[in-house]
């Protein structure tokens, strides 16, 4: 880790519910100006950490520290807060929702007006604005959750599941907003069960599994922690049957092969060099934060 | 605490709910529908009546056969005296005449009296054809007793002038004032409760159940979200309220002319207007901390109307046994109703007014009453904690327990 300062700090944190332990001892640290992504299924403990940090929920053991301290009143006005659940008063217009939040967020009705007019537009939601929330798409509601979150350019952007209910250009457009909002010194943390999204975004991740971590650092950190398991082939011929392998898609003339833990990459290659088969590539990779995630937490769940 | 924050609340919650078109039909709506039912209703019971006195005026009249034998029949008059149905049958028929009476030999021992009109005027003829033969009767009855001012005491019989004598044997006549608090705060409390009830439980229930809650609570204190509630919506309640009262304050000023009680606002006591105003205050205040106590716990807003409806009914309770209350302001019961936390406000403020309370008596009501006030308050912010994060589910005893 550099020498950053650190915006989020969780320590052995733990919250139960009953005698369901939602979350066990976990800890990490989320660094200034990164985007930290916050991965796990459902139910895995990333909103009931996010709640915690939050105030929202007390927790039962730990320490959790947002912007140097514990979460006070103070800290209302410069964080951003985009919920799981979609939370949005349906009978209200866009409008007056989104002017309410900013005024309790501590700007002023004109500060939230003109700020409020620049990002409708920017998410094509000026036509909208006096429509009630009832009467909009659930992309659309989700755009209005976004614009709450933003509004009163916060230092630090909790986004649980930003891209819910998006399409594809919706969601590029949120990418891009937190793109730069990242340049401008935004610190952003959000939780997702879309690999792809936090492997294309996140500088850094942390895995979570039945409330604990599984897997904690950048991409790169994560993925040089586990040892290749995977070969690309592309041949010609006749694939022979292969020891050590746990999973095998054969296409015909291109194979994806997983092999068992412990074994070489070269245990495979002998016995397809042993074969009469023509090799035109062979591509030995460490498994991608998808299938990572996939051992880690879904095999331990 | 940011008053600023209790503000944008009470702000938003005030401007959403009287925005919405049920506000706005049940605030001018209600009271005009209301004076419609009224009008036709009074419409409805005065028609025939006036319908008989234009035929008694175009000169139609109602025949009378006395079997009996009692009444002396002269010329003139709404009523003509005949021997025999069999001659005016035709002016039944024809409509020259309304109706006929055949007073029974026994008359005097039964009241027994028959009364014929035509098929299709059947329906409500008892009803019209009452009172002027009521009339004409004791007219006739009383036709022996010749002083006009003993005839019209017979009609016009008794009115009562209340007097009361304090405990230096002074007698005094009765003060209306001192019931225009209670009767006033009566009519207050239970519209006002009423209303600003509903509008919690469904601002508590909706942000709960559309998961705004969530956004707010990371946004505003739960204290300063429940102050803010409150005061928006008691606002919208009291607006509510202040114009149904207004509306019927023009219709009460008639009532009590009407019933010759003199009412002048100045003589009403200030003591009783104080507590009137207090009692008023830390009534709305408790039933709005339960019904976001309930709100919170409910998993929906029907089910949170069901249960508020059991805290509602116990808070008007006191009016059902109000008479009971008045007779023995001092019984066990005014004193039960007097110290329970859902019906102490509207007793309080009966008693007070009524009761000549000793000054202990009245300290402990209060004492008892504030002291519920801030519990249901402290209650209210627990459970709101404990069950605005619980979507589609109450919780169960255990986590209340934990909560408190």
């Amino acid at each position: 880790m550099n020498n950053k300062e650190v915006v989020i700090k969780v320590e052995k944190f733990s919250k139960s519910f009953g005698k369901q332990k939602a979350v066990d001892q976990l800890s990490f640290e989320v660094q200034s100006g990164e985007i930290f992504g916050f991965l796990g299924r459902n139910g895995a403990g990333k909103t009931t950490t996010i709640r915690s940090l939050l105030n929202i929920m007390e927790p039962d053991e730990g320490l959790l520290e947002v912007l140097g301290s514990r979460f006070n009143d103070e800290l209302m006005q410069r964080i951003g807060y985009l919920p799981e659940e979609r939370g949005l008063y349906t009978r209200a217009t866009v409008m007056d929702t989104v002017m309410y939040l900013g005024r309790l967020r501590g700007l002023s009705r004109h500060e939230v007006c003109i700020r409020a007019k620049a990002l409708l537009e920017r998410f094509g939601l000026t036509e909208h604005q006096n429509k009630k929330i009832q009467n909009l798409s659930s992309g659309m509601q989700q755009k209005v959750q976004i614009i709450q979150a933003i509004l009163h350019r916060p230092e630090l952007l909790i986004l649980d599941e930003p891209f819910r209910g998006l399409d594809p250009i919706n969601r590029q457009l949120v990418f891009d907003t937190l793109d730069e909002l990242k340049n401008e010194g935004v610190t952003i943390i959000f939780s997702s069960h879309q690999i792809q999204e936090i492997e294309d975004i996140c500088d850094r991740v942390i895995m979570i599994s039945n409330g604990t971590s599984k897997a904690y650092g950048s991409v790169n950190e994560i993925k040089s922690q586990f040892e290749p398991r995977y070969i690309h082939l592309n041949y010609e011929g006749d694939l022979p049957k292969l020891k050590y392998v746990e999973h095998l898609r054969d296409h015909g003339n291109q194979a994806e092969i997983r092999f068992e833990k412990g074994i070489k990459p070269n245990q495979i290659l002998e016995q397809i060099l042993a074969a009469d088969i023509q090799i035109e590539l062979f591509q030995v990779s460490r498994p991608s934060l998808h299938e990572i995630f996939l051992e880690l937490c879904v095999e331990a769940a | 605490m940011s008053w600023h924050k209790i503000f944008v609340v009470a702000e938003f919650e005030l401007i959403q709910t009287a925005r919405r078109l049920g506000f706005i039909t049940i605030t001018f709506m209600l009271p005009l529908f209301l004076v419609f039912i009224f009008f036709l209703s009074h419409k409805s019971a005065t028609y025939a009546r006036s319908k008989l006195e234009t035929q008694f005026k175009q000169g139609k009249k109602i025949l009378v056969e006395d079997r009996s034998g009692q009444f002396q029949f002269t010329e003139g008059g709404s009523f003509k005296a005949v021997d025999n149905i069999q001659n005016h049958q035709e002016d039944l028929l024809s409509g020259e005449s309304i109706g006929y009476l055949i007073v029974q030999t026994d008359y005097l021992q039964t009241a027994d009296i028959d009364l014929i009109v035509l098929k299709n005027k059947a329906l409500g003829a008892s009803q019209s054809f009452r009172r002027p033969t009521i009339k004409m009767l004791r007219q006739k009855l009383l036709a022996d007793i010749k002083g006009e001012e003993q005839r019209e005491r017979i009609f016009d019989t008794l009115k009562f002038k209340l007097h009361v004598i304090d405990q230096n044997g002074e007698v005094q006549a009765f003060d209306y004032h001192q019931m225009v608090i209670p009767v006033l705060f009566l009519v207050i409390f239970m519209l006002s409760v009423s209303t600003a009830s509903t509008f919690l439980l469904q601002s508590v229930s909706e942000e709960k159940e559309n998961r705004t809650i969530e956004i707010l609570l990371s946004t505003v204190r739960d204290a300063e979200l429940i102050a803010g509630k409150v005061i928006g919506l008691g606002t919208a309640a009291l607006i509510q309220v202040g114009i149904w009262i207004g509306l019927a304050a023009m219709g009460l000023g008639a009532i009590a002319q009407r019933l010759e009680i003199p009412l002048e606002i100045s003589r009403i006591p200030i003591e009783h207007i104080l507590v009137g105003i207090f009692s008023l205050l830390i009534g709305f205040m408790i039933f709005a901390a339960i019904m976001i106590g309930v709100g919170a716990l409910a998993p929906n807003y029907k089910d949170a109307q069901q249960y508020s409806s059991i805290f509602i009914i116990s808070s008007i309770l006191p009016v059902y046994v109000m008479q009971i209350i008045l007779e023995d302001i001092h019984g066990t019961l005014a004193l039960f109703l007097y110290y329970f936390p859902l019906t102490s406000p509207l007793v309080l403020v009966t008693r007070f007014c009524l009761g000549n309370l000793s000054f202990w008596e009245v300290t402990m009501g209060f004492t008892v009453l504030v002291f519920f006030t801030l519990l249901s308050i402290f209650l209210a912010a627990r459970f709101f904690r404990l069950g605005c994060l619980m979507y589609n589910r109450r919780p169960s005893w255990n986590e209340i327990k934990r909560a408190l």
